[in-house]
């Protein structure tokens, strides 16, 4: 590969040859300008990348000074922040490659580089996916430089620290690890770093790409680091004790480690009362265990156990699914499915057609269904239930692995019944006790059992680091 | 040592209430009224005093060998040797304990839950549950006993519901004490099987680290907590029945659920039962690691014996429950073998540990 090559390859004094190399480096591309400036009476070349540098600043700060001048020392009359030299042509590439602009000047073995990136940014706005009522509205956007400002100026603290590593050999993607130095644990940084030091990457794109690699167990449906495109919650999680990685280009910012129950907190949590945010957490754990286990209790009962149900009920049941050509894992795992599709279908449209999507699948659809006998109403009850349900998780990801197990568990329920229910809900929790996020116990604080971290586990406890003035 | 891997108090405590319940509750009452009717209780109560005098010298034996487990205690006191016999010996006689733990749930499940599906699917749900969390070794595994707590709420709801619900019979108690001390004591050793699972507190020396009174403390606390739990079940089940029905239904304390009635569900047993599977395979799952580790302390030897363990227990059981006199000679020698593993073994290493002076240095 050229590149390889190119690494040892330095300039030489001739000009001509040199814009030649460069040229040949990047494969003669044709969005790489070259222009030509005279600079006290030497001829020079200017280099850049069409796509990749403000042409106003090259114009401004670069081309202008250059031309009119007095000075020797081409450094001192380029008019930019950030100039170096370098004579590799491998320091040469990657700098133009992030937005720099060479300048070559006949007779000199050295390029001076001036960074001119343009930069365009997207307005703050809230994240669509983690909407939350009361506190702030602004989110990440895709500059990893804007995210890291986001952060800093909620967190004020010099030992606020920042790593920066770059992964991918195509993408040169960036990534900054931050951290709160005295607040965070040693061991867990050090097994954080440990980890990134380890990361070799043909590319990176998104944070979940990073994460796969570095977290614990790769086969767990659980994910092990939570994801959050709100940087209030970043920060709360940072004044916690918690690595945050941002990847250059996602707007999704890695908190690690974290715990189970860290899915079912919401930052809106502590901006209300502490009784109605304590209620709120355990309405979403209860709606974890109904995802998980609702339609699958249902087919146990139905199929195995149906002396559970009071006779009245029963009856209603066995009326309603009397006539039902499928049985009731197949009833199930259909509106699944159906559901899974509706959901897919709507999720990628634009909000109006979504929105007709939702009305036709869900009441027409449903109410059709029921009525041609496919699928008994008991059944539509429990499967859209279990899809509420499973949406009340403040995060995405969690709110598919619960549907997943629920899944799970409706296969074990058709063949053993309870018994088969409560293997894999044993087999679930066995998992979370044994799952560690960068050798941080999952399901911290409850097992290991941490009683002085209960405070604000399922309940959200007032806030007592401080004191009043009283 | 690994820094974070120690246990609480409170998941100590947790851990050994865990490690008791399971399988015997349910047919505590019966087994006890078979033999001294009214006195039940009192039987448990002499169990559980035993059972406080078993903690003790486990707590003896922690105290002398700080950090130490039960399999390297064995080799420090009586020597390499014999040491290893004894592992040996305790590793078949856990092994026979945990299998009839498992063919007495299988039992279990096809009574109550799943009367058609073959014994062999059952059991190889629950082994493959087990050896999945005991390769974990002890961390995960005290982890998972502790949140396995959960499962105690509904236990006290419905014994709350029952005392309400159901009318009760507190004559059926007297005369206490009218079948003599002699019988009562007897009785106990149906009781003492029922609270079988705390010798994994054998094997709890590498992860603790706590002031010994503390440890003693929190060990009595847990056996209190337990004792008194199986007393009240007892005693309702005496004041819920009458003498002649409990002698005959083999899971009284089911029944006895059973019978309690709610406008939405009907056969509140079943979903007693669903909730118990946990603690009681809770107990399969003890008595293979316990027996792994005395085979084995740590590492990749362990998880191979825990898997290879596994299997045997898996095929023992589809054995015996495939014919009625395995099933009967292991319930023979079962009482034996808890009475050598249990008690003699750990009584007789504190004795000779105090004979030959031997004693763990603290490096």
């Amino acid at each position: 590969m050229s590149q390889g090559k190119s690494e040892e390859r330095t300039l030489t004094d001739n000009l001509n040859q040199n814009v030649q190399l460069i040229q040949q480096a990047f494969f003669h591309t044709e969005d790489l300008v070259v222009e030509s400036v005279t600079f006290g009476g030497e001829e020079g070349q200017i280099l850049y990348i069409d796509s990749l540098v403000d042409k106003d600043k090259v114009m401004e700060f670069i081309i202008r000074p250059l031309k009119s001048s007095k000075v020797k020392n081409a450094l001192e009359a380029l008019q930019v922040s950030e100039d170096k030299q370098t004579g590799t042509v491998h320091t040469l590439v990657s700098e133009l490659l992030s937005g720099s602009c060479a300048f070559l000047l006949e007779g000199q073995e050295t390029a001076i580089l001036a960074s001119v990136p343009v930069e365009e940014k997207r307005a703050i706005k809230e994240p669509d996916s983690e909407h939350i009522i009361s506190g702030p509205h602004d989110g990440f956007g895709e500059s990893m430089v804007t995210n890291m400002m986001l952060l800093r100026k909620r967190i004020k603290a010099p030992s606020f620290k920042m790593k920066k590593y770059v992964f991918g050999e195509l993408t040169d993607t960036n990534v900054a690890l931050m951290y709160i130095d005295e607040v965070i644990d040693q061991k867990v940084l050090h097994h954080i770093e440990e980890k990134l030091d380890g990361v070799h990457l043909q590319d990176l794109q998104t944070s979940t790409g990073l994460l796969e690699v570095i977290q614990d167990n790769t086969h767990s449906p659980f994910p092990q680091a939570l994801s959050t495109e709100r940087p209030d919650r970043a920060a709360s999680y940072l004044l916690e004790g918690k690595a945050v990685l941002i990847v250059d280009g996602t707007p999704e910012v890695l908190v690690l480690p974290t715990t189970f129950f860290a899915f079912y907190q919401s930052v809106d949590d502590y901006s209300m009362h502490w009784l109605v945010g304590s209620f709120f957490r355990i309405i979403r754990l209860i709606s974890f265990l109904i995802a998980v286990t609702l339609p699958a209790m249902y087919i146990a009962i139905v199929s195995f156990h149906p002396e559970i149900l009071p006779l009245g009920l029963l009856y209603s049941i066995r009326t309603s699914i009397e006539y039902v050509p499928f049985p009731p894992i197949l009833e199930a795992l259909l509106m699944q499915f159906i559901l899974e599709i509706l959901k897919e279908a709507a999720i990628r449209l634009p909000s109006p057609i979504a929105q007709t999507i939702g009305i036709v699948g869900g009441l027409v659809i449903g109410t059709a269904v029921v009525e041609a006998g496919l699928v008994s109403n008991t059944m539509i009850v429990i499967i859209g239930l279990t899809a509420i349900a499973s949406f009340a998780a403040p995060f995405n990801q969690m709110a598919v692995i619960s549907r997943l197990l629920g899944f799970v568990s409706m296969i074990a329920a058709f063949l053993f019944g309870l018994f088969g229910i409560a293997i894999i809900l044993m087999a679930i929790i066995i998992h979370l006790c044994k799952l560690e996020s960068f050798g941080e116990p999952y399901f911290a604080p409850l097992a290991p059992l941490r009683s002085n971290e209960m405070g604000d586990f399922i309940l959200r406890k007032p806030n007592k680091n401080g004191t009043s003035p009283n | 040592m690994k820094n974070g891997r120690l246990l609480t108090k409170l998941q100590i405590y947790l851990m050994i209430i865990q490690a008791q319940l399971g399988l015997g509750m349910l047919s505590l009452p019966n087994i006890l009224e078979k033999q001294v009717n009214q006195d039940a209780w009192i039987s448990v109560l002499v169990a559980s005093v035993l059972v406080q005098m078993t903690l003790v010298i486990y707590w003896l034996l922690l105290k002398r060998f700080p950090g130490c487990s039960y399999h390297e205690l064995t080799q420090i006191i009586t020597g390499p040797f014999l040491g290893k016999t004894i592992n040996i010996v305790n590793y078949a006689g856990y092994m026979i304990i945990g299998t009839y733990t498992m063919i007495l749930l299988v039992q279990l499940v096809n009574d109550w839950l799943l009367p058609f599906t073959p014994v062999w699917a059952i059991a190889l749900l629950i082994i493959v549950l087990s050896m999945y969390l005991v390769v974990q070794d002890y961390a995960v595994f005290a982890r998972y006993l502790v949140v396995l707590s959960v499962v105690l709420i509904p236990v006290f709801l419905l014994i709350i519901i029952a005392l309400f619900q159901i009318p009760l019979e507190p004559r059926n108690l007297r005369p206490v004490g009218g079948e003599g001390v002699l019988s009562i004591i007897r009785a106990s050793e149906g009781a003492l099987f029922a609270v079988l699972g705390f010798e994994i507190l054998l094997f709890i020396g590498p992860y603790v680290h706590m002031k010994n009174s503390k440890l003693l403390r929190t060990f009595s606390l847990a056996n209190a907590t337990i004792a008194l739990l199986y007393i009240v079940v007892v005693v309702l089940c005496i004041m819920v029945f009458s003498p002649d029905v409990l002698k005959q239904v083999r899971e009284p304390v089911l029944y006895m659920i059973r019978s309690l009635s709610f406008k939405a569900v009907d056969r509140i047993d079943l979903l007693f039962v669903f909730i118990w599977l946990s603690p009681m395979t809770a107990s399969i799952m003890i008595y293979l690691l316990i027996a792994s580790k005395s085979l084995m302390g740590e590492g990749k030897s362990f998880q191979t014996t825990v898997l290879l363990s596994g299997v045997i227990i898996y095929i023992a059981t589809i054995f015996s429950s495939y014919s009625e006199e395995a099933l009967q000679l292991y319930g023979q020698i079962l009482k034996y073998v808890i009475y050598t593993v249990v008690f003699f073994f750990p009584t007789m290493l504190l004795l000779l540990s105090y004979l030959l002076k031997k004693k763990k240095v603290n490096t």
